[in-house]
């Protein structure tokens, strides 16, 4: 059995991820697929708002899965994938977990990313979230939980464009600067094809060189330095970081260690193409969500003609010019290091 | 000894940042060479990048010389060091590597 990809969709309360994901479940492409759906409190509604089939159907509602029950929801995904094996639950090849409208994202891939017992038999596929172009602007504005949910995304739906209230230009451009790598796409009643949701490629890059590039490319202040786009109230910005030169592997790698380290949980997502001195036709694919990093990939070859290191960074409160200050100071003490042992 | 000016601008930058970064109201004040004094309310540390004879080396000095100058031999080491002695506390995260079969 290969690995079972995994997908969250998430969104603030009221942004339409019920609907979303009952209008998915419709979609023949998803016959075979497993929900986890999470929800506060004793008597949960979702799961009954979602058409499909109940044996697949899984409803968490001792509380939310990104601050109580980490624990219940890798035992969850066990439970699963061991009913799978056994026969007991039809044979699944997708999970989905529908997360509360007021959780962080953050945690839930993380223990998705480093739980051992799960590795091997599931892979992260990304983040779906749900924004609402009526109120999405004006939750961004009160709640916090929405502008990370956003933050995180490998993918944007706006929902209820079509309503007269709606601002989707305005909730788009928002959008953009806050999470500049996540393409925005558009759902009317949830009506949106599932291959342009999932199997996304961004936890598997090079399975799919061209989603890199759409998550490189899409960034908009890529002007060689980095930028602070911060309008969210939250401490919430982006940065990105262009570099032409090679990085030495080992300046990334010190690189890497020292933002887990200092930056920790305030390093909300962090993407990057990377060239390095040590293979500059193959560049690296790095991953990170706070402290928990992805072993780098190699792509075959570069996904277009722009050869420089791209990075993106999502971050809560910290300086973005920091990061180009260390990886060129690390750099510049590795080059130094190897010069003197020539 | 210390080296180049470049060592000046970066370290300046560097501390800066970090200081930020770790939360902490401080200034950065830098020497001739690359030598950095960070002073908060309570605290100063100077942090030189030392060259000589063999491999550079960072020395981290607690103003009050309470402790010892310590050597260090990389931007990681010297960073962790700064904070510590800063009051910061000790590193609270340590990198996770997922699991190569995530990917």
């Amino acid at each position: 059995m290969g690995a079972i990809p995994v997908s969250l969709i998430t969104g603030f309360l009221g942004s339409g991820k019920t609907t979303l994901l009952s209008r998915l479940l419709r979609h023949r492409d998803m016959a075979k697929t497993a929900v986890i759906i999470n929800e506060f409190g004793a008597v949960g509604l979702d799961h009954m708002l979602v058409e499909a089939s109940d044996e697949n159907i899984v409803q968490l509602n001792s509380g939310c899965l990104c601050c109580t029950i980490r624990g219940d929801l890798v035992f969850t995904l066990l439970d699963l994938l061991d009913r799978r094996r056994q026969g007991t639950v039809m044979p699944f090849e997708r999970i989905v977990i529908e997360t509360t409208g007021l959780a962080d994202p953050t945690p839930i891939l993380q223990a998705l990313m480093t739980d051992t017992a799960l590795a091997g038999a599931i892979q992260v596929d990304g983040v779906v979230t749900t924004v609402d172009a009526v109120n999405g602007a004006a939750t961004l504005d009160r709640h916090g939980e929405s502008v990370k949910q956003a933050a995180v995304a490998d993918r944007i739906v706006l929902t209820k464009t079509d309503l007269p209230d709606a601002d989707a230009k305005g909730l788009h451009d928002r959008l953009a600067d806050l999470n500049p790598a996540a393409p925005q796409l558009t759902a009317v009643q949830g009506d949106i094809a599932p291959n342009r949701l999932f199997d996304s490629g961004v936890y598997d890059p090079s399975a799919k060189p061209a989603d890199v590039q759409t998550w490189l490319a899409s960034e908009p202040h890529a002007h060689g330095h980095g930028h602070d786009i911060n309008r969210h109230g939250d401490g919430i910005s982006a940065h990105s970081m262009v570099r032409e030169r090679p990085v030495h592997a080992v300046a990334l790698t010190l690189f890497l260690e020292i933002l887990a380290e200092h930056c920790g949980p305030d390093l909300l997502r962090l993407k990057g193409l990377v060239k390095l001195v040590e293979s500059t036709d193959r560049p690296a694919v790095i991953q990170g969500v706070q402290n928990v990093f992805h072993p780098p990939v190699w792509l075959d070859r570069w996904p277009g003609e722009d050869r420089n290191s791209k990075l993106v960074f999502i971050t809560k409160d910290l300086p973005g010019v920091w990061f180009e200050d260390l990886l060129e100071a690390l750099d510049a003490e590795v080059a130094e290091t190897h010069e003197r042992h020539a | 000894m210390s080296d180049g000016i470049e060592w000046e601008e970066r370290l300046e930058a560097l501390l800066t940042g970090a200081l930020s970064v770790w939360r902490i109201d401080g200034r950065v004040l830098h020497g001739e060479t690359a030598i950095c004094t960070i002073q908060t309310e309570t605290v100063t540390v100077k942090v030189e990048r030392i060259v000589d004879d063999g491999e550079p080396f960072w020395e981290v000095t607690p103003a009050d010389n309470a402790l010892p100058s310590l050597p260090y031999g990389g931007i990681q080491g010297m960073l962790r060091a700064v904070r510590e002695l800063l009051g910061a506390g000790a590193a609270e995260s340590r990198l996770v590597i997922g699991p190569r079969e995530d990917l």
